[in-house]
């Protein structure tokens, strides 16, 4: 792992949002890990924790990605890892998860909504990630 | 005796405020006691009203004073009872048999004491010819208001066995010396008649007994209609919990379905834009182009069979009884229609039908047709190169339910399975692994694609036609579908289904390696005559 990246976890069961999401991550700044379900991405974490997790709320379940979130922020050595939890449920059809953020609801520290585009992407994660100067 | 008061009148609000339906039967029987506590309060007090009206009037003192002492002793009784109601109130609704016995009791002893003071009263207020005997009808209409059918005889007889003490006594002289009602106005001594003492005691007697059977009767019906009203807003109340769940569940639906179809257009805006922000480019940009290109072919597939799934739900169920399907021609079409993409991913396909086998069952074709290729399909993706698939019918008679015939489909695959807890879920909480949209995690793993609607289709489809799914899987070691579907013998007419059961049932594989069930051979089709309780009996929903 290169020394001054940050080390990203993504969990998502879409294969083809993990091509998106590593071609929109700069390697110079970002480490990306990739794990497509649940289970698999909290043994990574456990395994190597990361300085980040994006977190698709869909997984197996509709909820799964809620469940991993609530088991993140209870864990006392996982909770201090900031979530951006990134879905297709939004606003448009009548959730509206970024209002609930922080809360008990939703502990998530950010929220994106797909579609997004790198500039969305990066600016969600260097508000939780400080600029690094090399 | 399984005793229980009468519950009257179920329906209204509790004097203490609270819903008198939320609560159980003995509790209610405690309104109308307490309504005959507070009601004896006025007569209480009507009571000493009239004793004070009639000194007041000068009217000359010879009531005795054992009149005062009757309504002060029924004034103290009537506290204790409040106090026994209060206590009845408190204790456990756990204990409901042993509390409909103590209200029965009390309500018992109520009127009993009721009757009691009753004829003391009228011992001093003109015995025999007094019209306060019409309290002892009143009296026993409330007790079969109050009280079950056999009891509310008893304080009627009790009312009439008293009023012939007190005619009797007055009659022979007993009962000296005796009070008139109008203390002031000597009246015609009838009592000492024989002839008025027998009427006036045949007429009270009349009275208690025609009383007690009209309104035993009325309060019978009451009560049977009360029931059938229960009943009916019970089934109600249920009607309104499916309803509510049923909403719920399409609410649920309606979501998952939306992000389903939202999430390949997303992911293509999403990379879209890597094109556009020129992130990727060269091969790259073809690649992500091939991308795009599947994930429009997969939200199109997903479409296809959220319609499919749409048609399955929404059609008449009643088609499956007017039609058929030969279920061998539809296994063999739908083998060879998957039989390239098996050999592309380096699969062997085998469809076991035997040429000349007829196997015809009570459901629509293109019902059956959608089932058998979603269970090939998945068997095709979730099976890894060098694995093999098999298809085969045989057909099955149920002994224990009429000699019943079922066709039976078997979908068998070497694939990988699904996960143990997936299936520990399906035997614990319910079938989740037919939920639409419900994938396991070691597919996700995989990245295989698939909408996660085919299971949901054919679970549709089987429930329809009042048959059954039986899956065996094993992690890493595949998995075996069984469809149960009735069987239709040549020429005769579509079974009629009644009420189409559950059709669910997933085994784990045995642990310690069981085999897999044979392969059949080419004569596996063959009908085997199962007995109740075999292995390979085709189970009804719900046993």
């Amino acid at each position: 792992m290169k020394k001054d990246a940050y080390h990203i976890l993504l969990i998502e069961d879409d294969p083809d949002m993990h091509h998106a999401i590593r071609a929109m991550l700069p390697v110079r700044e970002f480490e990306l890990t990739s794990c497509s379900t649940g289970p698999a991405g909290l043994e990574a974490m456990r395994r190597d924790p990361p300085d980040l997790v994006l977190l698709d709320i869909m997984l197996a379940t509709p909820s799964e990605g809620f469940h991993l979130c609530y088991q993140i922020k209870a864990s006392e050595s996982l909770c201090h890892v900031p979530i951006v939890m990134i879905s297709a449920i939004g606003k448009r059809i009548g959730m509206d998860y970024a209002a609930e953020l922080g809360s008990e609801y939703v502990p998530a520290d950010a929220f994106l909504e797909k579609p997004f585009d790198a500039r969305a992407l990066l600016g969600a994660i260097r508000k939780l990630l400080p600029l690094r100067t090399p | 005796m399984n005793a229980h008061v009468a519950t009257a009148w179920n329906g209204q609000s509790d004097a203490d405020g609270s819903a008198s339906e939320a609560l159980p039967g003995p509790v209610l029987a405690l309104r109308p006691l307490r309504w005959l506590i507070r009601l004896r309060w006025l007569l209480i007090a009507a009571g000493f009203a009239a004793l004070a009206i009639e000194r007041q009037l000068g009217a000359a003192p010879t009531r005795p004073s054992e009149v005062a002492w009757a309504l002060t002793l029924l004034a103290i009784v009537n506290v204790g009872w409040w106090c026994v109601q209060l206590d009845l109130r408190r204790r456990s609704v756990i204990d409901a048999p042993a509390r409909s016995r103590a209200m029965l009791m009390f309500a018992h002893a109520q009127i009993a004491l009721d009757l009691v003071v009753l004829t003391i009263l009228l011992r001093f207020t003109g015995g025999v010819e007094s019209p306060l005997a019409i309290f002892y009808v009143f009296h026993t209409a409330l007790g079969a208001l109050l009280l079950p059918p056999g009891h509310a005889l008893v304080p009627g007889v009790f009312a009439i066995a008293l009023y012939a003490g007190v005619s009797i006594g007055e009659l022979s002289g007993a009962l000296a010396p005796r009070y008139p009602l109008r203390v002031w106005r000597p009246e015609a001594e009838l009592h000492v008649r024989s002839a008025y003492v027998v009427m006036a005691l045949g007429s009270v007697a009349l009275g208690i007994l025609g009383t007690l059977y009209l309104t035993g009767t009325v309060a019978s019906r009451l009560r049977r209609r009360e029931g059938q009203l229960q009943r009916a807003n019970a089934a109600l109340r249920q009607s309104q919990e499916i309803v509510r769940e049923l909403q719920s569940r399409r609410s649920r639906f309606m979501q998952t379905a939306a992000h389903r179809l939202k999430s390949p257009l997303a992911t293509i805006q999403t990379m879209a834009s890597l094109i556009r922000d020129e992130l990727v480019g060269g091969a790259d940009a073809r690649a992500t182009c091939d991308r795009i290109a599947r994930c429009c072919a997969e939200g199109i597939e997903h479409v296809g069979e959220l319609l499919t799934l749409a048609r399955v739900q929404d059609a008449d169920p009643r088609r499956h009884r007017v039609t058929r399907a030969d279920v061998g021609a539809v296994v063999n079409e739908q083998c060879g229609r998957f039989q390239s993409m098996a050999v592309a991913r380096g699969l062997r396909l085998t469809g076991k039908v035997s040429a000349g086998s007829r196997h015809l069952a009570g459901v629509d074709r293109r019902d059956l047709a959608d089932c058998v290729g979603n269970l090939i399909d998945n068997a095709l993706k979730y099976t890894p190169a060098g694995g093999q698939i098999a298809v085969w019918i045989e057909s099955a008679t149920d002994v224990s339910d009429d000699d019943q015939e079922w066709t039976v489909v078997h979908v068998d695959d070497t694939g990988m399975g699904f996960d143990e807890e997936v299936l520990a879920e399906a035997n614990g909480t319910g079938a989740f692994i037919f939920d639409a949209y419900r994938r396991g995690n070691n597919a996700l793993a995989a990245g295989i694609p698939g909408s996660g609607l085919g299971l949901a289709i054919v679970q549709a489809v089987v429930e329809q036609v009042g048959g059954r799914i039986d899956v065996t899987s094993a992690r890493g070691r595949g998995t075996h579908v069984a469809l149960t579907l009735p069987a239709i013998g040549s020429g005769s007419p579509g079974r009629s289904i009644a009420a189409p059961p559950r059709a669910i049932h997933a085994d784990p594989m045995r642990a310690g390696g069981a085999p897999w069930p044979a392969l059949p051979s080419d004569q596996g089709d063959e009908k085997s005559r199962m007995p109740p309780g075999g292995d390979a009996e085709p189970r009804h929903a719900g046993n």
